[in-house]
């Protein structure tokens, strides 16, 4: 075996201890004021990796892609289902988890050639639009060895990457990666990131008609969170950093939302083509591992959050109570700002009995998913050509609910924090300790059997492909608690089965007027399948659904146009289109208006998302280019939603049949308007200059359906509130200067690259990240009336003045 | 070269950060608070009267919880007490058994505060609001003023007639009895929900063998409120108060921490 074949197995052996060392006991499977619990997050990365809604090779998806890191962005506005990930004809993103797949990404990102990460018409297999499709044989891996040495400042500090490919002769070939990034965020406390990451990809081939191949990834990783918050806690810190989570610990940093993923995959691939017209693939992967988030518990006692909102002087009747607040935060006593870890130990060590009243949770989800695809492919490149398949796809997720740390206590109670009701009937008055499950245990199990097919047609300069998939599609949840509320079949045991038939269907046409001229038009329709937590009025506790669930429906064209300007450019423009209707959404909350916590039922929901977007590219000299972008649409609700709430514990209908006034506002904080340029320079010394300007515009703070629903207008405390409320806040316009160096060189027979970017070279730091409506409001009586103010909206803020750099070793 | 770059990675990959590992607080968290007290509760009653006042001396004051809420009677404040007497702090929160659990000492920084009367209590307040003690509203603002000890002691409740009970005893904690249920007090110690789903407050009167009676006045959000009062006699310990419980005359009354007050 070559020595970097060595190389990359030690690097296995390093991947398996990595992986038994990440390995807690809580993987081990064990058998069952208002409270607020947001869990909304602050996810900087995900526009990231993939355009899938754009072809990646244009200059607006080019630059769009890491470049809009300073706001809250979704290409072409559109829902996360249209963003997906394809591997060897499995799909991995569209899982029940919304958690974002970071380590499969990377893995992906790392092994994979470039060349088979695109999306729509490809040369490869079956693959619809909007997935990324990934091809894991390590033959197609560039080969070559690397390690990258990163230093970062956001969210993470310090980074090492192996790559390697290559063959190892006799038809066997290996392509594998390692990955470590750790530290703390440079700037955002209490964020950190502990993420290993090792895949492995093998694959033997028989001449080239016959391949297997082996891909394996595990991916463990720790990340803490940060969270949004008002406006006035930022004003009062004097930090646009903030983050609520975290808070001193014995002289520590503790941050109480920490996201892990302990979920390894593994995918087998095996190709066979018998002649030149003939393919075929079978693939099967199975997931699996745990998923989890952890929080903080509280029950009879106060919220341990600091910026709750009754910790806030701006929610104070009484002016002198506000001042004496607003002083005590201005001090930056850090027992006021951040969660007090002390207190928060002296309730339980003095409750008398053990009992805690505060103690750490983690919101669990473990994974068991397989999946099984086999397709076809007949025709030749030229010409009239198919592909068909079929693909099975069985996902199982148990989630629940353990503790994490007692806080000093010696037991809690397994009961419904708010309520006080019992969890689980058939096990009243349990007392739990760590690792112990409670308050919810639940499966959710997905099968879906597809059949998918395309015709593809080449003849000169055109190519028409056409395809279409559907789907038979179970969803069922089952509960293992019965809830006191509402014990029997309504909590315990499997709920009605939902069946659903999620379709696709979409036509590409193309035309290389010459191999840089060309037009493509593209035409989708399909109907998705929602979210079992959009399905499911209370997942967590309850079998009982939404009236009446269905698909969400879409239809969507776009157009893409490019043309060489001369010699030197290309100029390139596309125009999209994209209509959903269907959409549901169900948001658990505490209710202001009915006082008790509720389920929102969002049905309905009807979306437009168009706009344009130009790119031109030049080579003004041999070492000078230039990249300018600019994009400009609409994401707008397209109609009034229908909303019902019911309360719930008792899943009583509190409000039948009501409309959200939502239609013509911006259903999403990514911004409608953006521009980029990028200014590039080499030299002939392996030298390499950027400097890039970006800016988005027509930014909004995301809507709350409750909020133009007749009944909350109606109880608005004026008509200038009610007016606020059929108004959508706009953020302002936010605009970024990077800068990045490169240096290429050879050293000690290695090619070394060494690159350092500054990002927000400016140091801006009032840039808004994005925002959204709470769901809360105050209550207040005037006149002898009930009238009720919203909460402001909760903000996140872009990070400042930030630097990456890299050292690559290439052999 | 490219072993050293191997055995580089391997190394630092093979280091854990441990970001996410905690382990129980230390002792060294909670030292005794050592601040003495430089005057007593009873000093207190000659401060505000019909009026709350603000104090501008450094007062500091010592005292052991008596009450709780974790039982719903006590509703936004918590009463601590000391040789001499007893006072209620106005909080202005919820859920205090877990900040002032029964039987803590405290100690408390007056200066700035306000000090008023009630029920012929004293109360502490953060400010002056007219008559009364205004509350602190958050746990922030009582934390400025107030150091919760290590230090534990329940307080042995003074053991009075009924016909002893003089007003500079309100807010201690005191038990009587025996006493029994006068036939024309209400069944409950209070309405746990009423027509239209409110609790509603309720007074039950107790006679003792000489004639004299006292009142126990219930929260209806008390998790006792709707039990039937016990026919027998019963000897009850609560804090005591001085307001108009008997329509708009003034008798004496006592509030119950919870149902295990009465025996």
């Amino acid at each position: 075996m070559k020595r970097w074949g060595r190389g990359v197995m030690l690097g296995v052996l390093l991947v398996a201890g990595l992986a038994a060392r990440a390995q807690e006991p809580f993987d081990e499977a064990v058998p069952g004021a208002p409270y607020e619990d947001d869990f909304r997050e602050i996810v900087v990365d995900t526009a990231l990796f993939y355009a899938p809604l754009g072809d990646e090779s244009s200059v607006f998806s080019r630059i769009s892609r890491y470049g809009f890191a300073f706001t809250t962005y979704t290409p072409r506005g559109a829902d996360d289902r249209f963003q997906r990930v394809g591997v060897a004809g499995l799909e991995f993103s569209d899982e029940l988890g919304r958690y974002p797949d970071y380590g499969l990404y990377a893995a992906l990102a790392a092994l994979a050639p470039a060349a088979a990460r695109t999306g729509g018409v490809v040369d490869g297999y079956y693959s619809p639009l909007f997935v990324d499709t990934y091809e894991v044989g390590a033959s197609s891996s560039p080969e070559g060895m690397s390690v990258t040495c990163t230093y970062s400042e956001r969210r993470y500090r310090g980074g090492l990457r192996f790559r390697a490919a290559g063959s190892l002769g006799r038809g066997w070939y290996l392509a594998g990666t390692l990955r470590g990034r750790w530290g703390e965020d440079a700037w955002m406390p209490g964020v950190f990131t502990e993420a290993y990451m090792g895949a492995l990809s093998v694959e033997k081939r028989w001449r080239e008609q016959m391949s297997l191949a082996l891909f394996l990834m595990a991916a463990p990783q720790q990340r803490g969170l940060r969270g949004w918050t008002e406006q006035e806690v930022f004003d009062l810190t004097g930090n646009n950093r903030y983050n609520p989570y975290w808070g001193p610990y014995a002289g520590r940093m503790r941050n109480a939302r920490v996201r892990y993923d302990r979920t390894p995959l593994a995918v087998a691939e095996w190709r066979w083509q018998p002649s030149e017209r003939q393919r075929y693939r079978v693939a099967c992967g199975y997931r699996f591992g745990v998923r989890s988030r952890s929080g903080l518990v509280w029950t009879d006692a106060a919220s341990p959050y600091p910026d709750y909102y009754a910790n806030l002087p701006g929610h104070c009747d009484d002016p002198r109570l506000a001042d004496r607040l607003a002083e005590l935060w201005r001090s930056g006593d850090k027992q006021v700002t951040q969660i007090d870890w002390r207190t928060l130990y002296d309730a339980n060590l003095f409750s008398g009995d053990g009992e805690a009243g505060y103690w750490a949770d983690r919101r669990n989800e473990r994974l068991d998913n397989f999946q099984l695809a086999l397709t076809g492919r007949t025709g030749a490149p030229l010409g009239l050509g198919g592909d068909y398949g079929v693909r099975l796809r069985l996902d199982h997720s148990n989630c629940y609910r353990t503790v994490a740390d007692l806080l000093g206590a010696t037991y809690a109670v397994n009961r419904d924090p708010f309520t006080g009701e019992e969890s689980d009937l058939r096990h009243p008055g349990r007392r739990i300790g760590v690792g112990d499950r409670f308050d919810y245990d639940y499966d959710i199990r997905r099968s879906e059997a597809v059949a998918f097919g395309s015709l593809r047609y080449r003849h000169g300069r055109w190519h028409l492909e056409l395809g279409s998939e559907v789907a038979v599609a179970t969803l069922r949840r089952t509960g293992r608690y019965a809830k006191q509320s509402r014990s029997g079949a309504s909590s315990f045991g499997p709920s009605e089965a939902l069946r659903f038939t999620p379709w696709q269907a979409f036509a590409v046409g193309r035309c290389n007027f010459t191999p840089a001229h060309r037009i493509v038009l593209q035409l989708h329709a399909g109907g998705y399948m929602p979210h079992y937590e959009d399905l499911f009025l209370a997942p967590d506790y309850f079998n009982t659904t939404i009236d009446r669930p269905c698909l969400m429906r879409a239809v969507g064209a776009s157009l893409d146009y490019r043309v060489p300007v001369g010699w030197f450019g290309e100029l390139q423009a596309a125009a999209f289109v994209m209509r959903t209707d269907d959409e549901t959404q169900v948001i658990r909350y505490y209710d202001d208006m009915y006082r008790t916590y509720c389920d929102l039922a969002v049905t309905g929901i009807a979306k437009r998302n168009w706009g344009v977007e130009l790119g031109f590219r030049a080579a003004i000299t041999d070492r000078l280019s230039v990249q300018v972008a600019f994009a400009t649409g609409s994401y707008c609700y397209a109609a009034d939603p229908r909303v019902q709430i019911r309360e719930d514990a008792t899943h009583a209908v509190l409000m039948e049949d009501d409309r959200s006034r939502m239609k013509g506002f911006v259903h999403t904080s990514s911004p409608q308007t953006t521009a980029g340029v990028v200014v590039q320079y080499r030299t002939a010394s392996s030298w390499g200059f950027s400097v890039e300007g970006l800016w988005a515009d027509r930014r909004y703070v995301e809507p709350n359906p409750l909020r133009r629903t007749d009944r909350v207008l109606a109880g608005m405390a004026s008509p200038e509130e009610r007016l606020a409320c059929l108004r959508q806040e706009r953020l302002p316009a936010a605009w970024v200067v990077n800068v990045g160096v490169t240096k290429g060189f050879d050293w000690s027979g290695v090619r070394v690259f060494v690159s350092l970017s500054i990002d927000n070279l400016l140091g801006l730091e009032e840039i808004v990240y994005g925002g959204y409506e709470q769901m809360r409001m105050e209550r207040r009586t005037v006149g002898g009336r009930e009238v009720y103010t919203p909460f402001p909206s909760r903000y996140g803020y872009a990070y400042p003045r930030t630097v990456l750099a890299s050292v690559t070793v290439s052999f | 070269m490219r072993r050293c770059v191997l055995l580089l990675l391997c190394g630092t990959l093979a280091v854990s950060c441990g970001y996410d590992r905690f382990g129980p607080l230390p002792a060294e968290a909670w030292p005794e608070v050592t601040t003495l007290p430089n005057t007593q509760l009873a000093q207190l009653r000659t401060f505000g009267g019909e009026t709350a006042q603000t104090v501008t001396d450094d007062m500091v004051v010592e005292g052991y919880v008596t009450s709780d809420d974790r039982a719903g009677n006590f509703y936004r404040s918590f009463f601590i007490e000391d040789a001499s007497a007893a006072v209620e702090v106005r909080a202005g929160c919820y859920d205090l058994f877990r900040y002032v659990p029964r039987g803590r000492r405290v100690v408390l920084h007056l200066k700035g505060l306000a000090i008023g009367r009630y029920d012929g209590v004293v109360q502490i307040g953060a400010c002056a609001d007219g008559d009364r003690a205004a509350e602190f509203g958050a746990r922030a603002v009582l934390d400025a003023c107030l150091e919760r000890d290590v230090r534990f002691r329940h307080e042995t409740p003074l053991r009075y007639a009924i016909a002893r009970l003089e007003e500079p005893m309100c807010g201690r904690l005191v038990r009587i009895g025996p006493v029994i249920r006068t036939a024309e007090s209400p069944a409950c110690w209070a309405v746990a929900a009423d027509e239209n789903g409110v609790p509603q407050t309720g007074t039950v009167a107790f006679r003792d063998r000489t004639g004299d009676t006292v009142r126990v006045v219930t929260s209806g959000y008390a998790d006792f409120a709707g039990e039937r009062v016990p026919s027998d006699s019963v000897i009850l310990t609560g804090i005591l108060l001085y307001g108009p419980y008997d329509g708009s005359r003034k008798v004496f009354a006592l509030k119950l921490r919870d149902a295990y007050d009465v025996e």
